[in-house]
């Protein structure tokens, strides 16, 4: 380091005497200056180790202070002062207390000069290295200082915990990062706010918390009396529960759901065990009965109607059961065809006339379908089932009066309502109704039979068909259910209806009709159903056998075929006659009523399906159909 | 201490349907009265029905009960403690004996 050292009011000589003691043994640069004032403006530039300035004679012992307070130094650069005067000593105890200013006669001798200012330096030297070691030392605690107020910002900041300091006013003097977030709102516009005074001692409690945007949380708050800028002030800390809250809150209704279903579930198999054990105990019982070779043809004709309404009762019975499963496993696709509203509504209202017949009831169709012809695509299956398991819980729980059926086309749907005059439902049972194994009333409705599956089937088809159901009711006086579907129009090239009636007495009940089937009761009931009609028949007794029959026998009509039989399947079968026979009309027979079954059956190649148990009406109808066409 | 009806308004932000919210009415009632007699007037808010009252008033948590009048306002929040609520609230010199 070059060390820098300026003379004031200075003789030549003496500037060169200074530079001539120190040039070899310090690197060293002198300014010179001829008056205080120029030395000023030197010393606000650069930085001087040492300055030398001569005073005049005149200025003694007494007048010295003086001097040097009007001096251009500052206190931390040495000033050594040159003087004519020879006894310097008392002038030296004048200024001892005035800052590093020594005194010297400027006719000090050359090893004098040099040992002072060897001495300075050496002091310099010794400053400067503790001032380097001072810095390094305060730069180190300053760096361990920020790091642990970094550490503690961000545990702060991090803490899921909203942390906050409140004065004694209730004013916010902190708020943490999590803090600002619970309540939805900038840190900077929360500080300075008033949050309010805790009262409450500084044990656990809840608050609800209001978020900016008009929210309600829960929090759960602690607080602890602390020390803020050295005045008493509050520590909050909230935890934000909203979420623990709702899952409690959820986990409870679940749970009462649950115990709610379970009980459902339970009186659901007490339903379903008296719906197949009451039509399963009159048919056997009038079974046994009949074996008794006595009996006149009135009780005969009497036990046989008994028998055959058991039979269709636990039919309705488990095709229920079916459909609810079938919802369950979500394999009941959408399937659109257009419909004319009015025809579909007054068939299946059609369906219930026997029923209303023996009550006295009238029933009614209402509404839009009347005045216009409304035409739409939707789900016809669905739909008949909805409106018909509708129908008929309103004819079953009405015992005089109507039941009426309509629809309204209202902004993109139709809504459809059931009015009845029955019993009425109580309000409280009103949104239950739809449950699934659910009736009004367990206890009340004991009386009237049927599996408590119907509407919730009716809502499931309903809520696949885009659409909403609900109902309205009056004790005693009678309930309207109302659904709505989607309504979409029909488009131009209208689908055809590919739906033909029949018509009685065709001529062509001598057709040959293979029949495919390995169970020998179920072909015996074909037998003599078709006998009965003059079809002739060919029995097969599995999917090969009715392969080769086909092949023997081309002049066969018509093929009834069993979808599960041993060997080859009723499908495979199809396939294979398809690969010679494309002609024939092949009609399906499957148990399961699944609706995937009856695809499978059209995939194969089968013209038509129908699902057992088989109604001699239904089996009739689909061969001639099929042989029509 | 006034005959002023306003002499001494509070606000109370709370939330009807919270379970604890009617108690918390009913108390704080009880305690006004018993304090400043007819001198007081205590308006209640529903933070539900009115959410932007609240914002207005930076409502934070609920509930919070304001001491509108006399000035300077003072606000304390969550549960009420009475034993600390007149001193809290600076109004141990209002109350009518």
């Amino acid at each position: 380091m070059e060390y820098r050292i300026l003379t004031v009011e200075f003789s030549k000589d003496f500037t060169s005497h200074i530079s001539k003691q120190i040039r070899d043994l310090y690197p060293v640069s002198i300014d010179k200056v001829n008056s205080i004032d120029d030395a000023r403006i030197q010393i606000d530039y650069f930085t001087y180790n040492l300055v030398f300035q001569e005073i005049h004679p005149e200025i003694s012992g007494n007048n010295l202070i003086s001097y040097i307070s009007k001096s251009f130094l500052n206190s931390n650069t040495p000033l050594i002062l040159v003087t004519e005067q020879k006894n310097v000593q008392k002038m030296k105890e004048k200024i001892a207390n005035h800052g590093i200013v020594e005194i010297i006669p400027n006719n000090i001798d050359e090893k004098g000069l040099s040992r002072l200012i060897q001495m300075y330096f050496h002091f310099l030297r010794i400053c400067d290295a503790r001032f380097e070691e001072y810095k390094t030392r305060i730069g180190n605690l300053e760096a361990d200082l920020k790091k642990y107020k970094d550490y503690f910002r961000n545990i702060i900041d991090k803490s899921n915990f909203g942390i906050l300091i409140l004065d004694q006013e209730g004013s916010i003097q902190f708020i943490n990062e999590a803090g600002g977030k619970i309540f939805l709102r900038n840190r900077d516009e929360l500080t300075g706010s008033n949050f309010g005074i805790f009262t409450g001692n500084h044990l656990k409690s809840e608050i609800s918390i209001v978020r900016k945007n008009g929210e309600i949380g829960t929090g759960e708050i602690t607080t602890v009396d602390t020390e803020w800028k050295e005045a008493p002030a509050r520590l909050v800390f909230i935890h934000d529960i909203t979420h623990h809250k709702k899952l409690e809150e959820n986990l409870a209704a679940a749970k009462i759901k649950a115990q709610e279903s379970d009980r459902l579930k339970t009186a659901f198999l007490a339903n379903m065990s008296h719906e197949i054990r009451t039509p399963m105990n009159a048919i056997i019982g009038f079974l046994d009965l009949l074996k008794d070779p006595h009996l006149s043809l009135e009780e005969r004709t009497q036990f046989f109607d008994v028998i055959s309404k058991s039979g269709d009762r636990l039919l309705n019975t488990i095709n229920d059961i079916i459909e609810i499963s079938i919802i369950e496993s979500g394999q009941a696709p959408v399937t659109l065809s257009a419909i004319d509203l009015f025809e579909e509504m007054n068939n299946i209202l059609s369906m219930f006339i026997p029923e209303a017949d023996k009550k006295g009831l009238t029933l009614k169709l209402s509404g839009d379908v009347l005045d216009m012809k409304i035409t739409m695509r939707t789900d016809k299956n669905k739909l008949s089932s909805i409106l018909s398991n509708i129908i008929k819980n309103a004819v079953k729980f009405t015992e005089s009066g109507f039941v009426e059926c309509g629809c309204r086309r209202r902004n993109g749907e139709i809504l459809f309502y059931v009015n009845d005059t029955g019993m009425g439902i109580p309000s409280d049972r009103l949104g239950a109704i739809f449950d699934r194994f659910v009736q009004a009333d367990l206890t009340s409705a004991r009386p009237y039979e049927g599996s408590g599956l119907g509407l919730s089937i009716a809502k499931a088809y309903v809520e696949m068909l885009g659409g909403k159901i609900w109902a309205e009711s009056k004790i005693g006086k009678g309930s309207t259910f109302f659904f709505t579907v989607g309504y979409l129009p029909v488009e131009k090239k209208t689908e055809k209806n590919e739906e033909i009636n029949i018509e009685e007495n065709l001529s062509n009940s001598d057709s040959l009709i293979l029949v495919a089937e390995d169970d020998d009761a179920s072909y015996y009931l074909l037998e003599q159903l078709l006998t009965a009609e003059n079809f002739k028949l060919l029995r097969a007794m599995n999917g090969n056998d009715a392969v080769s029959i086909l092949k023997q026998n081309p002049e066969v009509d018509i093929v009834l075929m069993d979808a599960k039989m041993p060997g080859m399947d009723g499908y495979e079968a199809t396939r294979q006659i398809r690969k010679f026979n494309k002609e024939i009309p092949i009609i399906a027979q499957t148990a399961y009523a699944l609706a995937g079954d009856n695809l499978k059956a059209l995939e194969a190649g089968c013209n038509d399906y129908l699902s057992k148990p088989i109604r001699k009406k239904e089996l009739i109808k689909r061969i001639r159909n099929n042989l029509r066409k | 201490m006034n005959d002023d009806h306003n002499a001494i308004l509070f606000r109370l932000y709370i939330i009807k349907q919270a379970p604890s919210a009617s108690e918390t009415i009913l108390k704080l009632k009880s305690f006004l009265d018993s304090n400043f007699k007819n001198s007081y007037t205590l308006d209640v808010i529903d933070i539900l029905a009115y959410p932007e009252k609240a914002i207005m008033d930076n409502i934070m948590a609920s509930p919070t009960l304001i001491k509108v009048k006399p000035h300077p306002q003072k606000r304390v929040v969550g549960g009420i403690h009475f034993s600390r609520l007149l001193a809290d609230l600076n109004l141990s010199n209002y109350v009518v004996n």
